[in-house]
C-alpha cells in the first residue's frame, strides 16, 4: 500500500490487515509511517512492514516493492496512491508545476505498475485511485484532472494487458472523503471564496446526495472488495465511492 | 468483511434462473429473507426450494408477469405488508430482443419499453414507500449503457433509461438514507447469453461453441463470468460495506467494456 501514513492509504492498509493480509506500507516521513504501522499492528495483530519512500522520487517505489517482494517471495495485492497536485486553474500553472504533478501523480503510478508486475502472479489484484476529476471537470483542479486521467487510462490498459496472466486491475474514485487532503482543498476553496472552512465544507456537503463526507473506513471497504476473490470477474472497472456526488450517469 | 445483511428483507426480480437467481441465493446465504418472482409458477417455486435447501433462508416465490402493469406493484405491496417493510430491492428483467433499428417496428419498441424500462419504473415506484434509512436498491442494466452494440438497439435505448433512473433515484432518495446503484453484467453464463450465442451462431452458420470462443477472445480475462461472481458484486453493493456508495455503476465484465472509466 503506497503512501499509507494517513488518509485513504492508511485506511486501506488497516482494512487489509484486518482481513488477514500481511501489509507493506510506505510514506515519505519515517516517523509517520512507523507510527501508522504501529497503529495497524496494535489493532489487527497483522505483520506490518513500514518503509520510507517518496513515490514521486524516481526509483523509490521500485526499490520498495522489490525489497518487499524479495522478503515475501512475491506480492498478491498492490494499491497505488499518491498525493494530488496543488489546486489551480491552467493559467495559474507553470511548466515546473506540470513536471511536479506528473512525477507525483502519474509517474508514481507508472513506476508502481512496472515495479510490481514481475512480482505478481495469477489471482493477484492491483488497485488505482483517482478522483472525481476523471469523470467531470473541476476548473481549479486542472493538473489533477490531467494526471489522474492518465492514471485511469493506465488502469484500463493494464487490465487488458495483464488479464491473461490472471492479474486484475481496477480503479476507485473517492469522492469527498474526510481526509487531510480534502480539508486542504476545502481551505483552498474557503480562501478563494472568502468564506470559512466550515462554510466551504457545508457547501460541498450540500452537493453530495448523501449529504455528508465519507469516512476513510467506508472508502477502504470498497478497496477490500475489489481486491478480494469476491471480485474475481471484475477487472478494468471503475467504482465511485462518493455518496452520489459525481454527475456522470454511468 | 462484515456485510450486515442478516435478517434483511430482500426482493429480487426475475429470479427463477440466471443472474436474478444467483443474486437471490447469495443474499439468502448472507442471512436475508427473500421474495422472488418470475413468470412461471413451477420454475419460481423450484428456484425457491433450491435456495431454501442451500441456505435455510425464508424464500417466498411468486409467479407474475413484469410486463403486465400492476402485477409488480401488487407483489411488492403484499411482500412489504407481510414483512412490515423492505430493505433490499434488486431489479432485473429480461432483455429486449436483439435486432438493428431497421429490423424493428413500433410493436417491438413498446414491448421492450414494458419489459425493460417500465418494469424498473414500476418496481421502484412501488418499493419507494416501503424503504427506509439503510435500505438499498440495485438496478441491473447491461454493457450497452457504456458502449454501443449495433444489433442490440432496443437494449441500448431502454437500459440507458434504467441507468438514468438509477442516477435520478440515487439523488432523490439519498436524503431518506436509501442507496441506489447500478450493476452492469458483461457476458455471464446464463440461458440468455447462451440463447444470444445460438442466434449469432445460426446467423453466421457456425457452432455456438465457436461463437462463445470468439466472444471469450475479446474478454480480457478470456472467459465468461459465472452468475455467482456477478452475485457477489450485488451483495457488496446492497451491504453496509457500501454505505457511502450511491449513484454508482459497477461493471462485472472481466474487462470487456471498452470505455475507460
Amino acid at each position: 500500500m503506497a503512501a499509507a501514513s494517513g488518509g485513504l492509504g492508511f485506511a486501506i492498509a488497516r482494512a487489509l490487515a484486518a482481513e488477514g493480509c500481511r501489509v507493506g506500507l510506505c510514506g515519505r516521513d519515517g516517523y509517520r509511517i512507523e507510527r501508522a504501522a504501529a497503529v495497524i499492528r496494535d489493532e489487527t495483530g497483522a505483520e506490518v512492514t513500514p518503509a520510507v519512500a517518496d513515490v514521486a522520487e524516481p526509483g523509490a517505489t521500485a526499490a520498495w516493492l522489490d525489497g518487499l517482494a524479495g522478503a515475501w517471495g512475491g506480492l498478491d495485492l498492490v494499491v497505488a496512491n499518491a498525493g494530488g497536485p496543488p489546486p489551480g486553474r491552467f493559467a495559474d500553472t507553470r511548466p515546473k508545476d506540470w513536471d511536479a504533478a506528473y512525477r507525483l501523480t502519474l509517474r508514481s503510478a507508472l513506476e508502481l505498475a512496472a515495479a510490481a508486475r514481475p512480482h505478481l502472479g495469477a489471482g493477484s489484484a492491483v488497485l488505482f485511485m483517482t478522483g472525481p476529476v476523471v469523470r467531470q471537470p473541476v476548473g481549479t483542479l486542472v493538473l489533477s484532472g490531467i494526471m489522474r486521467s492518465g492514471v485511469a487510462a493506465l488502469a484500463k490498459a493494464l487490465a487488458d494487458e495483464w488479464a491473461r496472466a490472471g492479474i486484475r486491475v481496477n480503479h476507485l474514485i473517492p469522492g469527498r472523503i474526510a481526509t487531510d487532503r480534502v480539508a486542504a482543498l476545502d481551505a483552498d476553496t474557503a480562501s478563494r471564496r472568502g468564506m470559512t472552512l466550515e462554510e466551504a465544507r457545508a457547501g460541498y456537503e450540500a452537493q453530495i446526495p448523501l449529504g455528508r463526507y465519507g469516512t476513510i473506513e467506508e472508502f477502504a471497504r470498497a478497496a477490500v472488495f475489489l481486491l478480494s476473490d469476491a471480485a474475481a470477474y471484475i477487472t478494468g472497472a471503475t467504482l465511485n465511492v462518493d455518496g452520489g456526488m459525481i454527475r456522470a450517469i454511468v | 468483511m462484515h456485510m450486515g445483511l442478516d435478517g434483511k428483507r430482500a426482493m429480487v426480480l426475475a429470479s427463477s434462473a440466471g443472474l436474478g437467481f444467483a443474486v437471490a441465493k447469495a443474499l439468502a446465504a448472507e442471512g436475508c429473507r427473500l421474495a422472488i418472482c418470475s413468470r412461471e409458477a413451477g420454475r419460481i417455486e423450484a428456484a425457491a426450494a433450491s435456495i431454501r435447501e442451500a441456505t435455510g433462508a425464508e424464500v417466498v416465490p411468486t409467479a407474475l408477469d413484469v410486463t403486465r402493469a400492476g402485477e409488480l406493484t401488487a407483489w411488492i405491496d403484499e411482500t412489504a405488508a407481510r414483512w412490515g417493510g423492505l430493505d433490499i430491492v434488486v431489479s432485473n428483467s429480461g432483455g429486449p430482443p436483439a435486432g438493428r433499428f431497421d429490423e424493428l417496428d413500433p410493436g417491438d419498441w413498446d414491448d421492450a419499453y414494458r419489459l425493460t424500462l417500465r418494469s424498473a419504473l414500476e418496481t421502484v415506484k412501488a418499493a419507494g414507500p416501503h424503504l427506509g434509512p439503510g435500505s438499498a436498491v440495485v438496478l441491473m442494466t447491461s454493457l450497452t449503457v457504456k458502449e454501443p452494440l449495433g444489433n442490440l438497439v432496443l437494449s441500448m435505448v431502454f437500459r440507458a433509461g434504467v441507468s438514468a433512473l438509477a442516477k435520478a433515484l440515487a439523488d432523490e432518495w439519498a436524503p431518506r438514507g436509501i442507496r441506489v446503484n447500478q450493476l452492469i453484467p458483461g457476458r455471464i453464463v446464463t440461458a440468455r447469453v447462451a440463447a444470444m450465442d445460438e442466434r449469432t451462431a445460426r446467423r453466421r452458420g457456425v457452432s455456438a461453441a465457436e461463437v462463445r470462443a470468439d466472444q471469450e477472445a475479446v474478454i480480457p480475462v478470456g472467459r465468461y463470468g459465472s452468475p455467482d461472481e456477478f452475485a457477489r458484486a450485488a451483495v457488496f453493493l446492497v451491504s453496509d460495506a457500501a454505505s457511502y456508495i450511491t449513484g454508482a455503476s459497477l461493471a462485472v465484465d472481466g474487462g470487456l467494456i471498452r470505455s475507460i472509466t
